[in-house]
């Protein structure tokens, strides 16, 4: 190391960019010749200050963050869920689907070629067989949810929860299946979306007390904030020891920290 | 939980596993905010350009490969923020904005010292405006401890040898400016 070296190197160690070995040359020569070390004093207001810690941001900007995380998630999911759906089904899906469109085709043709006089009792009786159709095509509707909700693709599973919005009841298989899928899945856009289907049938007691259950299950973040904005929109007062459970695992995240604090307040 | 590399964690968000950036998010976000609050000294405006950051990355998640580098590709964006956002306000950007600037006052020191320590702050701050945006942003990139100048290279597209250049000759004019204004 020689004065003119020094100088060379000094806006590295300035930027703290010196290697180990360079840096303890660079000490021990400016022990040895103490001028050199006047002569750079001009920088040391600039380092000190460059060296200082760096700021850190608010917690504002990570539950901003997270919500347009999730924001983005929701947007998402949906579009990839219907883009080219009906030719990523498999053949037996889409005999299931198809004869769920024969079956209505078929009473709404009984309905309207029917010839002759409308009498009451012709009336009842296509009231009947349509009636009858829709509860197949029901059935069958559910069982295309259920395989589907079953199958290792993220998309067929969304595919599922997509189907679960036409149907206007659930059965406890259906149900179970969504519960499945919030707790189980390794994906998150589907306990995402698991979340807003299962939000269809809070009246449901049994739903209710699973989705206060599944808030201690969720890792994700998004998950969490999602169940946590569900349990304020029903004042679920049940959740909170949930919540407060949730509040106390030592690596919550700080975004998902602040809103089960402001969610139990505003439950309260 | 956090064991994945970032290349793996990018690669699944690219894959459809977005709410994976968190776990980005949450290791990068200091870096990423000191990136424009070092140049900018403004927290809003730098937490805002954070937020742009990361909704890009997501926009842009196609474009990752397996063979980019998670921080050399991310900063490479957070510059195109910055850029985008400098070329915007271009107009509006005056030495009035520093007035605007608020300083805090570190508890434990004593005052004399705090006022030394802000005014160094103040100055610094202020030659830091002077300079160009090309030459903040290689002075912040090279603080960075764990930046090589070789990934500081490829985030400013030159090689390493130019980026220890550049940040010799950014680093030389902020302390000129600092000067100036210290015995003006």
């Amino acid at each position: 190391m020689d004065k003119e070296k020094l100088h060379e190197l000094w806006p590295d160690y300035v930027l703290g960019k010196v290697s180990k070995v360079e840096q303890e040359e660079i000490v021990s020569f400016l022990e040895k010749f103490p001028e050199v070390r006047e002569e750079l004093s001009e920088w040391d207001p600039i380092m000190g200050t460059l060296q200082a810690e760096w700021e850190v941001p608010s917690n504002e900007m990570d539950r901003a963050f997270y919500e347009k995380l999730h924001s983005f998630v929701e947007e998402e999911a949906p579009q990839s869920n219907t883009k080219g759906k009906v030719h990523r089904l498999h053949p037996w899906m889409m005999g299931i689907a198809a004869s769920v469109v024969l079956i209505l085709g078929f009473a709404l043709g009984k309905l309207f070629n029917s010839e002759g006089a409308v009498t009451e009792n012709s009336l009842v009786n296509t009231h009947e067989k349509l009636k009858a159709a829709e509860e197949e095509t029901h059935e069958l509707r559910t069982q295309l949810v259920i395989s589907l909700a079953d199958q290792p693709s993220a998309s067929k599973r969304l595919e599922a929860l997509s189907e679960v919005k036409k149907l206007d009841s659930a059965t406890d298989k259906v149900i179970e299946a969504l519960f499945k899928m919030l707790n189980n899945d390794p994906n998150v856009n589907v306990r995402l979306a698991a979340v807003t289907s299962l939000s269809k049938y809070v009246e449901n007691p049994i739903v209710r007390e699973g989705l206060v259950m599944s808030i201690t299950q969720q890792e994700s973040p998004l998950v969490q904030i999602a169940l946590a904005e569900l349990m304020v929109t029903l004042k679920e007062q049940k959740s909170i020891n949930s919540m407060e459970t949730l509040l106390k695992k030592p690596d919550i995240n700080a975004a998902v920290k602040e809103k089960l604090e402001e969610s139990i307040k505003e439950i309260i | 939980m956090n064991t994945l590399t970032d290349n793996q964690l990018m690669l699944a968000v690219k894959a459809g596993e977005v709410d994976r950036l968190g776990q980005l998010y949450e290791r990068y976000k200091v870096w990423i905010y000191n990136f424009f609050f070092q140049s900018s000294h403004d927290v809003q405006l730098s937490e805002d350009l954070v937020q742009n950051v990361f909704m890009r990355i997501l926009k842009y998640k196609h474009t990752y490969t397996e063979d980019s580098k998670f921080v050399t590709w991310m900063f490479q964006i957070a510059r195109n923020v910055n850029h985008d956002h400098f070329r915007k306000n271009k107009k509006h950007m005056n030495n009035a904005d520093l007035e605007g600037v608020t300083y805090k006052t570190e508890s434990g020191r004593g005052v004399e010292e705090s006022m030394e320590l802000d005014e160094s702050k103040r100055l610094l701050r202020e030659a830091i405006q002077q300079l160009s945006i090309e030459k903040r942003e290689v002075i912040v990139l090279s603080k960075l401890k764990e930046l090589k100048y070789r990934e500081v290279g490829a985030i400013l597209g030159c090689s390493e040898e130019a980026a220890r250049t550049k940040a010799h000759r950014a680093l030389k004019e902020l302390k000129s400016v600092y000067m100036e204004l210290q015995n003006r």
